[in-house]
């Protein structure tokens, strides 16, 4: 993770959400959990704890803001998306086109079409998916 | 009676006051799609019998209503002030295969992803690693190459980012020595892995994407228009700091100066044939051509013409800077096509002096 960091600094550009404390964590995983869609795996947890969300030229990791659970919040945005199967999918970021996405049931991350929800890609861990979305060659 | 025009200002805080209703029904759906959600999740945990939560059990019954609602406001909201209207998909369209998908995906944002390594073709893989172990002398040159015999070639070569790789991908087939009577064997994923190692080798000149080519169309047909309506939103630095941000991204060599990066998340790209109905164009592969991407403000604009329906963006604005026409800008498809042939140049389209 301290590699990914170091190179996301070396950007210089995005921008964050509020630093992340603990009751924001509990808050949104409740929610979460009461909503059914799966809980924030701990290796993304640790990248928020780092960035809480980061916005780059239209594409975005999404955070825990708990404020404005509507704008890039990692519930707002799933409770918004027309996702057909939410028990399973919780997505964590976005593209203009695409979605990376957790899956609970085989604990692995996803390249999912925005539009049609089709998989497109398997990620090898959250590392790469934050790489795609941040255009960082891999 | 004839009607006073309004003021700049007028102009301005009306456009304000419907951004902020737009917002406002943003949040109401968010908040009856959550309410749905635990309803939802409560009444499943039910019939599992699992013990009844006492928070669940204090929602109302009436989200589903209240969604039909919102849903119905918005759409009117934005057929009154001509934005568009809600999408009605034709009956019996075939869907899109994956490698379709991933192919308008590609040439839309650009290739940033390493294909996995197991789906390359056998062929190309022996031939890959090869050029890695040993010093091959070429024995056949680039222009021998005939893409044409690639089944998947058929499909990229719709795209204009496909079609600008044509050579490199021969240069490089030729460079590791791939065997051309194997050329009918190379699959989708051999063509994507070859733009991705030329994009790693040479980031300076990577495979150009819609996205950036687009924005440089609309800098150089429209910038001035955009100027003026930027202004007129009281936002005449943020036009001038995209112009020099669409210069920027289209010039990959020069380094974009972080204080410009922050403009990209204030506009969005928007498709107006949404890609998940691609399929109901006469060519599918026509979703990232010109006519079909407008620029949008990303929130609440764009936002609300992909929630809670998919909305049908009026196909004359190419940019939708407002909610009002006066935040509009109108297509020129005639500059757009002189554009197109390099007949069109705009000397104002530079780096803003920086």
């Amino acid at each position: 993770m301290k590699e990914l960091i170091d190179k996301i600094k070396l950007l210089d550009f995005g921008i964050t959400g509020d630093e992340l404390s603990s009751s924001a964590i509990i808050h949104e995983q409740t929610a979460l959990k009461s909503c059914g869609f799966p809980q924030i795996p701990d290796e993304v947890l640790e990248f928020l704890k780092y960035y809480n969300g980061f916005l780059a030229e239209g594409r975005c990791i999404f955070g825990i803001d708990i404020k404005k659970h509507f704008l890039y919040d990692i519930l707002g945005e799933n409770v918004t998306a027309e996702n057909p199967n939410p028990n399973d999918i919780l997505l964590l970021g976005t593209t203009a086109t695409t979605c990376i996405a957790w899956r609970a049931s085989k604990q692995d991350y996803l390249l999912i079409d925005k539009s049609t929800f089709m998989v497109l890609h398997k990620f090898k861990d959250f590392k790469q998916a934050v790489k795609y979305i941040l255009k960082i060659d891999d | 009676m004839r009607k006073r025009k309004k003021s700049n200002n007028q102009l301005r805080r009306e456009e304000e006051a419907i951004s902020a209703a737009f917002t406002y029904k943003l949040h109401a759906l968010f908040q009856t799609r959550y309410r749905e959600y635990k309803r939802n999740n409560y009444k499943s945990k039910d019939k599992g019998g699992d013990k009844k939560d006492n928070h669940a059990c204090k929602i109302k019954k009436t989200s589903a209503q209240s969604l039909k609602n919102i849903k119905s406001e918005l759409e009117i909201l934005l057929a009154f002030y001509g934005v568009g209207t809600p999408h009605i998909a034709p009956p019996n369209q075939t869907p899109l295969s994956r490698e379709q998908i991933c192919m308008m995906d590609i040439d839309f944002e650009g290739l940033y992803i390493t294909p996995n390594q197991e789906s390359l073709s056998g062929p190309y893989r022996k031939a890959k690693e090869n050029s890695l172990k040993y010093d091959i002398p070429h024995t056949a040159s680039s222009s021998e190459y005939d893409l044409n015999q690639v089944p998947a070639w058929e499909e990229m070569k719709k795209f204009n980012s496909f079609r600008l790789m044509h050579h490199t991908i021969c240069h490089r087939l030729s460079k590791m020595n791939y065997p051309i009577e194997k050329l009918n064997q190379l699959n989708f994923i051999d063509l994507i892995d070859i733009i991705n190692d030329h994009n790693r080798e040479h980031p300076e000149h990577r495979m150009p994407c819609q996205r950036s080519r687009f924005l440089k169309m609309f800098s150089v047909c429209y910038g001035a228009e955009f100027t003026e309506k930027m202004t007129l939103l009281g936002k005449e630095q943020e036009a001038k700091d995209f112009l020099s941000y669409a210069y920027y991204i289209n010039h990959p060599a020069k380094r974009c100066p972080p204080e410009l990066k922050y403009i990209s998340n204030l506009f969005s790209i928007h498709h107006i044939k949404n890609r998940k109905f691609a399929n109901e164009l006469d060519d599918y592969a026509k979703v990232n051509d010109f006519s079909n991407l407008s620029l949008c403000m990303s929130f609440p604009h764009h936002k609300i013409l992909h929630s809670p329906t998919e909305i049908d963006l009026n196909h004359n604005i190419v940019f939708f800077g407002g909610f009002l026409r006066e935040f509009q800008i109108i297509r020129n498809p005639e500059k757009e096509r002189l554009y197109l042939q390099g007949k069109l140049r705009n000397p104002s389209l530079s780096n803003g002096g920086r």
